[in-house]
């Protein structure tokens, strides 16, 4: 069976998960055993790098890094604007889009595109976790992208040679990672405060069904507002400091230095900030930070009120609270959700793995493993369009369970009108205006009628993904125009499908290349591993049959090697692997006891004989 | 091309205007149909019962018998939720992720339909307007408004400009308490109400008088409720 994924792609940190055959999820890791993959994206004249090798190049002038790009995902450029503001790398206006310039390699690259990068990063990771290739995935975004973020992310994942099943959003991703279908009924309050978002979910789970009640949270609010919180009221004491701010890496020296001290403060009540290199000396208490943080614990409580409200249930009635994000290590916010709804907190899974690992559980849901579990989740913003006089027609409410589907009729203003425009619009406010565009189109061939004769029958889809289609039509007669529009983000489909071309004609570095790279470089450290413990033990640990044998499996590795077959190469590790088994058991048994003897003993080579 | 925006038409559209009420003639095949898949004749089943493909449901399947519940006004909530998740598992797309277009297609209208029902019948207050509408033979959507009697009206007129006042000294919570103290009684009339007209034959002269008043009462607690709502919107 094809694995399908599940993938958090997140502000800051971007993780993978599976789960399998026996039930248990398992969030897979680089080689070097992270979880995490750094949402980092840095553009050096040596190429282009994602994750933890990116995020050194931070300070680099050559290098343009991209960070927190998921902040821009599906926005145009005039909504950009304050995250721009605190973005260190150029941003650029591409036909109303964002786009960040690569001038090495004489392009610019979209959010989407930057996203996909990631993805892709995440795609191999698994693929060589797994052994196998990987084209199915789910991935999450935060329960409050309205529908262009909620495309962007698709097209992000499809540009990665993805094949996006579904998008799920966090929160409700969260409850499942919980096993709380399995294990427990009841009314679950989801809290999910990350680096840059604010998440709220209110969960009803009955014998795993999770009918999601009401969702809402904030765009703008996360912990990355507590550390420029801290980091303002620095430069607001001291103006030699905010002068010397004035350079981008002293500033983000102290934002780093920020968030040190709020980490702190969860677990003291006092922390002294000391940088004699800039003259700077703190000290910040838990009462002050508490002081700092509170314009946001307000904002977050204000989502709450109103989720709570649009579900009719009183926080007395809810039997438990989820914490995600990494900010719910925030003390503040844990003593704030505690009060208002008196009940547990749940937080026994990682606040920073419980996302992937929920998406990797519908991941199993839609493989067709599990009919036992059912997500019922629901639109965030209402849906509608705009109507004479520039007021917004609602015909499908926020919170209403997806899929949706609403068709309601609507006529001609002015006698004879042979055409209407259909503006589709998301938002709660009640002037067009104010709420989102989602995009617009001409209905025409309406037969030439008195106003008001013309029966306009709209049709709103909205699909499991939370992904909008509208189509109308004209009903009096028996001819019919048919409109479908696919509410857009400045990326339109044909770029996608542009991008898509250009992705698969460079495919070099598909499934099989990479296996066969990676499998070299693994029978390389394998290989000198090898023989670094050969050399260091004796006859008394190693039989001449066995050193021949040995012997004679590293040529044959290193045969395949030169060979083009990755699976080949993969296969004489796992022999060579079982060969030095005895060895390396021998070897710790050895060192335990020359060790308990007080002997001085050989060195053990760091990779061992065997290698995990 | 007339730049002009698409209007409300003149005749009010309800909001439960049901997607299968309109544009076709009388179902004379009522009950029945034909399998798309294996094109045996078939009961109006959500599965048919030969190759276990998911139907579209048919012309007769209003929101209680899309969600194979009694045509009550008086329902329990817990059968009601029983009956949404069944339906749920059987149509959500999650379950046919790997079907073919066609069972996708109608996986997707059946669970869209199926969000609609539950959306419509959990709400005592949505319910009962569907159930006026429907036992008026309307098919779920009300052709008229019921029209209050004067006496009602002005009851309401008078508690409009009492906590009009109030609200314009500021005390926003003594003038929502006030429309509690109309409205929480009423809304116990109508639930009192429910199980009665249930119990009523269909034909009998006492029915259209029991639904003529609870529509009556529907339509006080919609401007009761609006009253509500601009006082919230006033304290906001």
């Amino acid at each position: 069976m094809k694995p399908v994924v599940g993938i958090d792609l997140g502000t800051t940190h971007s993780l993978v998960a599976y789960r399998k055959e026996d039930g248990t999820v398992e969030v897979l890791r680089d080689r070097e055993g992270r979880a995490l993959l750094p949402s980092v994206v840095a553009l050096s004249p040596d190429g282009v790098s994602v994750g933890w090798g990116a995020r050194e190049l931070i300070n680099n002038p050559k290098t343009t890094v991209v960070y927190a790009a998921k902040r821009l995902m599906g926005r145009s450029f005039e909504e950009t604007a304050a995250e721009r503001a605190h973005l260190s790398y150029p941003v650029i206006d591409k036909n109303g889009s964002p786009a960040i310039p690569d001038p090495e390699r004489g392009r610019t690259l979209t959010p989407p595109e930057i996203g996909a990068l990631i993805l892709s990063n995440l795609r191999s990771r698994a693929e060589e976790a797994l052994g196998c290739a990987v084209a199915d995935a789910v991935i999450t975004v935060p329960a409050y992208f309205n529908d262009a973020q909620r495309q962007a992310t698709k097209d992000a994942g499809a540009l990665a040679g993805l094949n996006v099943l579904r998008i799920i959003n966090e929160p409700t991703a969260a409850a499942l990672a919980y096993g709380l279908g399995e294990k427990k009924d009841g009314l679950f309050a989801v809290f999910d405060l990350g680096g840059g978002t604010f998440d709220f979910s209110l969960l009803e789970i009955r014998k795993g069904i999770f009918e999601v009640r009401a969702t809402s949270g904030d765009t703008h609010l996360g912990g990355e507002d507590f550390d420029r919180a801290i980091l303002t009221e620095w430069l607001e004491s001291d103006p030699g400091l905010a002068a010397k701010a004035e350079r981008p890496e002293v500033k983000d020296i102290l934002r780093k230095e920020a968030e040190r001290a709020k980490i702190a403060l969860s677990k003291t009540s006092e922390v002294t900030v000391r940088l004699p290199s800039l003259e700077f000396s703190t000290t910040l208490t838990r009462a002050r930070l508490d002081t700092l943080v509170a314009p946001f614990v307000s904002r977050a409580f204000h989502a709450v009120r109103s989720a709570m409200q649009d579900s009719g249930i009183e926080p007395q009635a809810v039997d438990g609270v989820i914490l995600v994000g990494g900010s719910t290590r925030f003390l503040r916010f844990r003593e704030a959700v505690a009060e208002f709804f008196g009940k547990p907190l749940l937080d026994s899974v990682d606040p920073d793995l419980v996302v992937a690992e929920g998406a990797a559980v519908q991941a199993d849901i839609l493989s067709g493993r599990r009919k036992d579990l059912l997500l019922l989740d629901v639109t965030p913003l209402s849906l509608g369009i705009e109507t004479i006089g520039g007021v917004t027609s609602t015909l499908i409410p926020r919170n209403t369970t997806i899929p949706a589907q609403a068709k309601e009729l609507f006529t001609t203003y002015v006698d004879g009108q042979v055409n209407v425009d259909i503006h589709v619009l998301q938002g709660e406010r009640e002037m067009a205006a104010d709420n989102r565009s989602l995009g617009r189109f001409t209905l025409s061939g309406i037969p030439p009628l008195p106003a008001g004769a013309p029966r306009i029958e709209v049709t709103f889809q909205i699909d499991a993904n939370g992904i909008l289609e509208v189509s109308a039509r004209e009903q009096t007669t028996g001819q019919r125009a048919n409109v479908v529009i696919h509410p857009s983000y400045g990326l339109a489909k044909e770029d996608v499908r542009e991008l898509l071309k250009e992705a698969f004609s460079h495919a070099k570095e598909d499934f099989e290349l990479r296996l066969l790279v990676d499998s070299r470089t693994e029978a390389q450290t394998v290989i000198n591993a090898t023989a670094r413990a050969l050399a260091t033990v004796g006859s008394d640990i190693l039989d001449e049959r066995e050193r021949q044998a040995i012997e004679a499996q590293t040529k044959i590795l290193r045969t395949a090697m030169e060979g083009n077959d990755g699976k080949k190469v993969r296969d004489e590790i796992r022999t060579l692997d079982r060969l030095t088994q005895p060895l390396a058991e021998r070897l710790v048994n050895h060192s335990l006891t020359e060790a308990l003897s007080g002997k001085h003993l050989p060195e053990i080579p760091p990779e061992g004989g065997s290698h995990a | 091309m007339t730049q002009v925006n698409a209007a409300p038409p003149r005749d009010h559209v309800s909001p439960f205007l049901h997607p299968h009420a309109h544009g076709h003639g009388a179902d004379n095949t009522a009950g029945r149909s034909v399998c798309w898949n294996c094109e045996k004749t078939i009961a109006d089943e959500d599965v048919c019962p030969s190759c276990i493909r998911v139907q579209p449901f048919g012309e007769a399947r209003n929101y209680y018998k899309i969600l194979d519940v009694p045509e009550r006004l008086a329902l329990d909530p817990r059968l009601l939720t029983s009956a949404y998740h069944e339906k749920s598992r059987l149509f959500h797309p999650d379950h046919h992720v790997g079907d073919s277009e066609k069972e996708q297609e109608i996986a997707l209208a059946n669970a869209s339909l199926v969000n609609l029902a539950f959306r419509t019948l959990r709400d005592p207050f949505l319910r009962a307007r569907y159930y006026v509408a429907r036992r008026r033979g309307e098919d779920g959507r009300p052709t008229r408004k019921a029209t209050l009697p004067p006496a009602v009206l002005m009851e309401i007129m008078d508690l409009r400009e009492e906590v009009q006042a109030q609200a314009g000294e500021g005390k926003l919570q003594e003038a929502s308490a006030r429309v509690r103290s109309v409205l929480d009684p009423l809304d116990n009339e109508i639930f009192a109400s429910f199980e009665g007209i249930d119990s009523i034959k269909e034909g009998s002269p006492e029915l259209s008088s029991a639904l003529d008043l609870l529509s009556e009462r529907l339509e006080k607690r919609s401007y009761l409720q609006n009253l509500l709502a601009e006082l919230k919107e006033k304290s906001a």
